[in-house]
């Protein structure tokens, strides 16, 4: 059986599309409340953006390197791009269409009014936004016009700017003196003036009734774009914005220094060349034409906008104050059952490892292990793997701290971490300045694995704490993300661990190891044989089956497995958030493999794969997807759960997941994801199951600890 | 006892290796180790020096070595630096040693040969806990290297005898690599080639002696057990397994043994050459059993480090391997056994009753022992020189367990137990703490001796007792001892010379 063809796949950025109509549905789901569906909204544009920078960014540098392989499904560089342009341009209008007959509707019945134009203004409004443009908003515009002697100003990526058309005013100096030098008979300029992204884009307007009302920026800057250009008459103006290439692309082995080479093209990412414009929809036909021309578009990047530019905004509106009563409930991450906060982090550690499920359970104790590492006499080193972290950072603190006592701290920051590197950066030489080894990873490969290794000297001997994850090190993003982390002492992962950083540094790579399972080496061909395993137990007539949860699932050679393992008799279910290039449903291929994708209010995040094997059950957890690029490219780590009770624990997320009937959809034969049958069955948000049981858990261990705590001592004389 | 750390760094021929080991009531384990391949031997064998550019590299890993020491925070006296064949043959030796001491602050011991498979040895009953069980049996501890390979014969517990071979996995590589260039048939001419070597052992050594069990350690191998056999820590598999896993790989290319098992790849060329020599060693003594214990010269260090602090307790007698392994070597060379084993004990005895005067501790004490187990081999060769011969035979043979400056002592002892000491000579070939050891000590054999001229053993029971400037010997025979008591005088005045203590030898009956 051939498992190749081309039709047994799907392109990955098709699929990814229709991951974001997914959230979009969201957005436009009534049974959210309507904040959470503008953040919805929000997230669908933030996401396009990067898809635009990234895969239409590295999409057109394939064309125009005249990059002819094909893709996995058998398209050309240039079918992918047509049908990249044709989904977007349906997908924005999509997403104006919930704006504008969806979310604006439910946000008026609400009395929120975010005015559409000016021109909407009461006169009291506009006298207010005319004394706000020239108070605060007129000082900071840079407005430029574009003739012979001026060229096309560079217009920064993603930035929101207004172009106008002006015609010069007859007596004005500026033209007699032009008059004189040439005579132009095209006397109509471009201007372009951005729209400063340090003020406010919404602002609000003074109001008395009950209705409140706001208005963008730009509005008020077209109100008074005359003030700006004096001695022009406007012919026409609005706003446009450029989305621009930004797929870096680093030479490191010719890079000397690699943190300088990161730097310089960061700069460079500002100015790739352009490839979506937005402008408003009815805009004027030269004023297009123009900005196509300079930019060098094709008619296909040219998005025309039905509302306002730019959805990101909404997560501006999102975050206005006084409208909880339109949002969800804010969850509080619960304290872990298993963790006894009178106790040191490594005490806790030392009754048994520890699973933890993020958000549900709080983040704490992965920050409180670092830092009462830091100040621990009996911590020896802390070494740990950084990618993405927050802002204002616990962790970093914690390891500066460590450092500054003494203790060997190694810090592997992946300077490479999309859109991250300025951050990483940043918090990478703060981290060297105070002391700490800091690494940048190994040549060519993305450091995306997720581990923290405390070595403590004890009466006992040498113990190695390991912290082991599949989200990233960031205290704020762990409120948001779903993910699993696991706490061990178990002496062969210590091992492990400590030969992963032995060989992160580039000095020693191990004969073998013990529990982990690092890629690029060794994880596909571990994945390969597992899923082989299940295969052959189908074919001797045993059970045999695999659950796995991830992100994405993209590499060929995977799914040409599970294709192959489905036709031996599999039964495969894959939670599969994102992009997923496998197509269920190909008679004699994958019929037994069902795809379902979860979007909630927490980003699914957690990556976990089970397979039967012939009863003797494995649980992996991973830092990976089932991605070519994280099998081949980037140091992962998968990891074993080996204690009974913590399998346990992760099967249930797996059903649970599973049996989710109200977040999910279920992927169909023709590509579609539709809500699965209800009928019959009792509503199940997996999400907010989790939420219920950790916060049951919590509440069940405070009470028991309350009862042992305030046991009555009797006085038996007395009685 | 509180936790203990060490540190021990192998500088090897073919790669580096840092372990990290703590001592916890009464155990020791390897807590974190670091490998960095680095083939310092290709340079050594081929060109006779070290490289600068490997010079530098390996200044480089120890520094990184060295920070890990730190963050252990272990003290440098117990970290321990070993060279092996890699540096000890280097002719620039010296100026490697003094590059590691300034850049890194590192001192470097360059280990013997048999110091360095002994220190092997040392490690395998710590980490195999049936090794007494397995050498009951006939058995052989088969360590090949990278340049050369050890086998030493057990036998009823003891070491009999141990015989270092010109077979070493690059050694092999580099012949079968060249007679495949040429088209022959290189397994048959592998094969051939190392069985020549093998059977020249088994004429000498092995006299066709059946083998039990194969102790297999080195890392070639080490790496074949736990890659290709899946062998996890510390087992043993038939030897019908081994040949048939053998037979399975044979076939297979380096690059296909990478990708199909995972042997890391610089090591990917060696195994088969390696399981190749165990397997026509396999074939030649007809060994049932193959052990391979995890342990290597870090391990060894570890031991012999634990020891020292005595942080552990050995159970099996490493100084009983000595002296069996010194006693097969006499044997070998027909050696007069009853005569030996009684100048043996009386040598202890002197040395007991000497204390006060040599001050000398329990190793020399292993020395004179040895020395007098071996001090009869040179009538083998010739009985007008023995003293010569005898110390060319100790200087050729290897005796495992001691430095070879131990062996230099022992040699020199024996020598000059029947020549007249030449103190100049002496003062030449040796440093001066040790010309004095062989001065001493050789003093005492020379007393011994004088207890025996006859070779009759016929002053069985001997009491000596330091009296002022006098030693007492109270010889309890009634047998007729008029040769030993006429000699005694001639024979003790050396004793008197170096001790000035005057024995005198006095006969009491039963």
């Amino acid at each position: 059986m051939d498992f190749k063809k081309y039709d047994y796949y799907r392109n990955r950025e098709l699929s990814w599309l229709k991951f974001d109509y997914r959230i979009l549905n969201e957005a436009k789901d009534k049974t959210n409340p309507l904040f959470e569906r503008i953040k919805f909204l929000s997230i669908t544009a933030s996401n396009l953006d990067e898809f635009f920078m990234v895969r239409v960014g590295s999409l057109t540098d394939m064309k125009n390197a005249q990059y002819t392989k094909l893709d996995i499904a058998g398209m050309t560089v240039e079918e992918q791009l047509d049908a990249i342009a044709a989904e977007a341009h349906e997908f924005m209008d999509a997403q104006y269409g919930a704006l504008n007959n969806s979310i604006r509707p439910a946000m008026q019945a609400e009395h929120i009014n975010i005015l559409r134009n000016f021109e909407d203004l009461t006169e009291e409004e506009a006298e207010y936004v005319d004394r706000y443009f020239m108070d605060t908003v007129y000082p900071v515009l840079t407005p430029m016009a574009v003739d012979s002697s001026r060229p096309f100003p560079l217009i920064l990526n993603k930035s929101l700017n207004i172009g106008a058309l002006l015609i010069k005013n007859a007596d004005s100096l500026i033209n007699r003196g032009k008059k004189d030098r040439d005579k132009d008979d095209d006397d109509t300029v471009f201007a372009t003036v951005q729209v400063p992204n340090l003020l406010p884009r919404i602002v609000e307007l003074p109001h008395n009734q009950e209705e409140k009302r706001y208005i963008l920026l730009e509005e008020i800057i077209e109100k008074n774009l005359k003030k700006l250009f004096l001695n022009y008459e406007i012919k026409c103006a609005y706003p446009y914005r450029i989305t621009r290439n930004a797929d870096l692309s680093i030479d490191e082995e010719e890079a000397e220094d690699l943190l300088q080479e990161i730097q310089k093209q960061i700069k460079k990412r500002q100015w790739g060349k352009a490839i979506r414009l937005e402008v408003e929809k009815g805009a004027n036909k030269q004023f297009i034409k123009f900005l196509k021309r300079e930019l060098e578009l094709k008619d296909e990047s040219i998005y025309l906008i039905n509302g306002p530019l730019d959805l990101t905004v909404m997560m501006k509106v999102y975050g206005m104050p006084g409208f909880d009563r339109l949002k969800s409930k804010p969850y509080k991450p619960q304290p872990s059952p298993a963790i006894d906060p009178e106790l040191s982090i490594f005490d806790n550690i030392k009754k048994g490892d520890i699973l933890l499920h993020h958000p549900y359970e709080s983040f704490d104790p992965i920050v409180d292990f670092v830092k009462q590492a830091a100040v621990d006499p009996d911590v020896l080193a802390i070494k740990q793997t950084l990618y993405r972290v927050s802002g204002n950072s616990p962790i970093i603190a914690a390891l500066a701290k460590a450092a500054d006592n003494g203790k060997q701290v190694s810090v592997l920051v992946e300077l490479k971490a999309r859109f991250d590197e300025e951050n990483n950066i940043n918090w990478a030489k703060m981290l060297e300045k105070s002391g700490c080894h800091v690494i940048y990873g190994l040549v060519g490969l993305k450091t995306h694995s997720k581990i923290t290794l405390v070595v403590r000297r004890e009466e006992e001997g040498i113990c190695r704490y390991v912290h082991l994850g599949t989200g990233n090190y960031n205290d704020a993003t762990a409120k948001i993300y779903t993910d699993i982390g696991l706490l061990t002492c178990n002496r062969l992962i210590g091992e492990d661990a400590t030969a992963v950083f032995n060989m992160l540094s580039g000095y020693s790579e191990p004969l073998s190891w013990n529990k982990l399972v690092l890629a690029p080496i060794w994880l596909r061909s571990k994945f390969m044989e597992l899923i082989d395993i299940e295969k052959k137990h189908a074919l001797e007539g045993k059970k045999a089956r695999i659950i796995a949860k991830f992100n994405s699932l993209s590499d060929r050679d995977i799914i040409e497995a599970l294709y192959d393992a489905s036709a031996a008799g599999v039964k495969i279910d894959l939670i599969v958030r994102g992009i997923c290039c496998l197509k269920t449903g190909i008679p004699g291929v994958s019929e037994n493999i069902t795809v379902r994708s979860i979007v909630g209010e927490f980003l699914e995040h957690c990556r976990i794969f089970y397979f039967y094997n012939d009863g003797l059950e494995e649980i992996y957890c991973a830092s990976a997807d089932w991605m070519s690029r994280n099998l081949d490219r980037r140091v992962e780590i998968m990891f074993p759960v080996e204690k009974q009770e913590l399998k346990e624990r992760l099967m249930e997320i797996l059903n649970v997941q599973l049996g989710d009937n109200v977040k999910a959809t279920v992927l169909q034969a023709d590509g579609s994801y539709i809500k699965p049958d209800r009928r019959g069955k009792s509503a199940l948000l997996a999400q907010s199951y989790f939420c219920e049981e950790a916060v049951k858990a919590a509440k069940k261990e405070a009470e028991e600890k309350n009862n042992r705590l305030f046991e009555p001592k009797i006085n038996p004389e007395l009685d | 006892m509180a936790l203990q750390l060490f540190a021990a760094v192998d500088i090897g021929s073919f790669e580096l290796e840092l372990s990290i080991f703590e001592a916890v009531s009464g155990k020791i384990r390897c807590v974190e180790r670091q490998r960095h391949v680095i083939a310092l031997g290709s340079d050594t064998y081929q060109t006779g020096v070290i490289s600068h550019e490997l010079l530098d590299e390996l200044c480089d890993t120890l520094n990184h070595f060295v920070d890990t020491i730190r963050v252990y925070k272990i003290d440098m006296k117990n970290v321990s630096v070993y060279a092996t064949s890699a540096l000890r043959e280097a002719k620039n030796r010296l100026l490697v040693e003094d590059r590691i001491r300034v850049s890194c602050g590192l001192k470097v011991t360059v280990l013997s040969n048999s110091e360095q498979r002994f220190m092997c040895y040392k490690a395998i009953p710590v980490w195999q806990k049936q090794f007494d069980e397995i050498i009951e049996k006939e058995s052989a501890i088969v360590d090949v290297g990278f340049g050369s390979m050890q086998i030493s014969l057990y036998n009823k517990g003891a070491l009999q005898s141990t015989q270092n071979l010109h077979l070493g996995a690059l050694r092999t590589w580099t012949m079968l690599n060249e007679v495949s260039e040429s088209g022959l048939n290189s397994r048959a001419i592998a094969e051939e080639l190392i069985d020549y070597s093998i059977n020249k052992f088994n004429n000498y050594y092995l006299q066709d002696k059946a083998i039990k069990n194969i102790i297999a350690i080195g890392d070639c191998m080490r790496i074949f057990a736990a890659k290709i056999m899946k062998l996890s820590q510390a087992e043993s598999i038939s030897a019908l397994d081994f040949i048939n896993i053998y037979e399975q790989v044979l076939p297979l290319s380096p690059s296909t043994l990478a990708a199909k098992y995972d042997v890391p790849s610089e090591f990917a060329k060696l195994v088969i050459p390696v399981a190749m020599i165990y397997y026509r060693i396999i074939r030649v003594t007809g060994a049932k059993t193959l052990w391979i214990p995890v342990t290597s010269l870090s391990e060894g260090m570890a031991t012999e480090w634990a020891q020292k602090q005595k942080l552990i307790k050995l159970d099996h007698d490493f100084n009983g391997d000595i002296l069996s392994s010194a006693r097969f070597l006499n044997k070998k060379y027909s050696g007069d056994r009853n005569h030996t084993e009684y100048i043996e004990d009386k040598c202890m005895l002197l040395f007991d009753a000497t204390k006060k005067l040599h001050g000398l501790g329990k190793q020399e004490k292993l020395l004179l022992q040895l020395a007098a187990i071996l001090h009869d081999c040179g009538k083998f060769v010739s009985i007008t020189a023995p003293g010569q011969c005898a110390y060319d035979i100790i200087m050729a043979s290897e005796i495992l367990g001691i430095s070879h400056e131990e062996r230099k002592i022992v040699a020199n002892i024996v020598k000059y137990n029947t020549m007249p000491f030449d103190l100049y000579d002496a003062q030449m070939g040796l440093p001066r703490d040790q010309w004095m050891t062989v001065y001493k000590l050789t003093a005492l054999l020379r007393l011994a001796n004088a207890l025996d001229r006859s070779h009759k053993q016929k002053i069985e029971n001997v009491q000596a007792t330091l009296k002022g400037n006098r030693l007492i010997i109270t010889a309890l025979t009634d047998r007729d001892i008029e040769l030993e008591a006429g000699l005694f005088h001639e024979k003790s005045r050396f004793f008197s010379e170096v001790y000035g203590v005057t024995p005198e030898l006095k006969r009491k009956k039963l």
